[in-house]
């Protein structure tokens, strides 16, 4: 099981542009496996991402928009993506430049591979 | 990656029921509100700080968890002890800030947002702040109109015309689901919706707003700077948010099915039609 998130981490770190990968327990909001510039950043990181995933989904949910899928920030330095998959949240961040396409392609591919 | 969190959870909550004002109160607090367990961390904090009232960031987060419970005045009070204990305290200055803003007290709100402008300069949500405050300030001193406790129309030309056919135009596309502008409070400014008309629409605003805040800290943990856009895909919807400067910000959703390019050109469009009506 480590071995298949450890993979799924390393595809989506291979990605060009791609700062940072990391597989998040979605209920707990604590890493469980990634690669990140500044590895002490991921409990943060993953909280955040956990945090802002759940209630924005369940924000939508209660105002009748559908199930949330994925949560795409877009910023200044770079940008950050969110899915869901089989109990982890699959969280990936890439700089301005990167493929955002082959990004969100790769990251959904994950998601379903792990749910 | 090492599971560090659930033993930190119960060691924390050990130390805090030996001593309730333990330094560990402040991340077991903290770790509650991130899980939305927002009594039990107010909780916390209360007893905390009954045994160490100077406590600045017990303060500083009592006062973050009145605000996400709507208790503003609450709030206030903890902002304004904060600033007693740390006079430059970034976040009791904006915090404050935007209380007085919704208040209309612009004087108030400038004096708070300047403060927190000089502590930390390139934050964007405090520079939008301050320009509404300030054109406020300007318009309530010139005599102008459209300052009645309105912050979306303070400083700049008030919006005219029916804000509910400002995005009209995209009815008549069948991918189009609707469109908004929410002002810096998070409440509806505009609102153009297909199909059931716009009724529903004002309780969309915490909604997006929810999303915008998570999405702020999360680009602040990582070093990103500003947000410039949100995207939100269900399956039921694509989402798609940006700021439109001034504090406002566009909200726009279509079909999951629309085209890729699709949400591009709309929220060109809508920018346009967003930005010609609030008048930034």
């Amino acid at each position: 099981m480590n071995d298949r998130l450890t993979e799924a981490v390393e595809q989506l770190s291979r990605i060009p542009g791609v700062t940072g990968a990391l597989l998040v327990d979605a209920e707990a909001g604590l890493p469980v496996v990634g690669e990140l510039a500044d590895d002490a950043a991921a409990p943060a990181v993953a909280a955040l991402a956990a945090a802002a995933y759940r209630r924005t989904g369940r924000a939508l949910d209660n105002a009748k928009l559908g199930r949330l899928e994925m949560f795409r920030l877009e910023a200044a330095g770079g940008n950050v993506l969110i899915t869901d998959g089989g109990g982890l949240l699959i969280v990936v961040i890439a700089e301005p430049q990167a493929h955002h396409g082959r990004v969100q392609v790769e990251a959904l591919q994950v998601a379903e591979a792990l749910s | 990656m090492s599971d560090a969190g659930l033993p930190d959870l119960q060691r924390w909550s050990e130390e805090v029921a030996r001593d309730p004002a333990a330094p560990a109160f402040l991340s077991l607090a903290r770790a509650y509100r991130k899980q939305g367990r927002r009594d039990a961390a107010l909780r916390i904090c209360l007893r905390a700080l009954e045994h160490q009232p100077t406590h600045v960031e017990g303060h500083a987060l009592l006062a973050l968890l009145y605000l996400e419970t709507g208790e503003l005045e609450k709030a206030s009070d903890e902002w304004a002890t904060v600033l007693r204990l740390d006079p430059d305290n970034f976040d009791a200055h904006r915090g404050l800030g935007f209380v007085y803003l919704e208040r209309g007290d612009y004087e108030a709100a400038r004096r708070h947002l300047e403060s927190a402008a000089r502590v930390r300069p390139g934050d964007p949500a405090v520079r939008d702040a301050l320009a509404l405050a300030n054109g406020a300030v300007a318009g309530v001193a010139a005599g102008g109109a459209a300052v009645a406790g309105d912050a979306s129309a303070a400083g700049v030309h008030a919006p005219v015309g029916d804000p509910t056919r400002v995005f009209e135009e995209f009815l008549a596309d069948p991918n189009f689901v609707g469109a908004l502008v929410l002002d810096i409070r998070g409440l509806v400014a505009v609102s153009t919706v297909a199909g059931d008309g716009h009724g529903g629409a004002d309780q969309l605003g915490p909604v997006f707003s929810e999303a915008i805040e998570e999405a702020a800290r999360l680009a602040g943990v990582l070093g990103l700077g500003a947000w410039r856009g949100i995207q939100l895909h269900t399956d039921a919807a694509l989402i798609h948010l940006s700021p439109l400067g001034g504090g406002y910000t566009l909200v726009v959703a279509g079909s999951p099915n629309a085209p890729p390019d699709w949400m591009m050109r709309t929220v060109g469009r809508a920018t346009e039609l967003g930005l010609a009506f609030v008048g930034v």
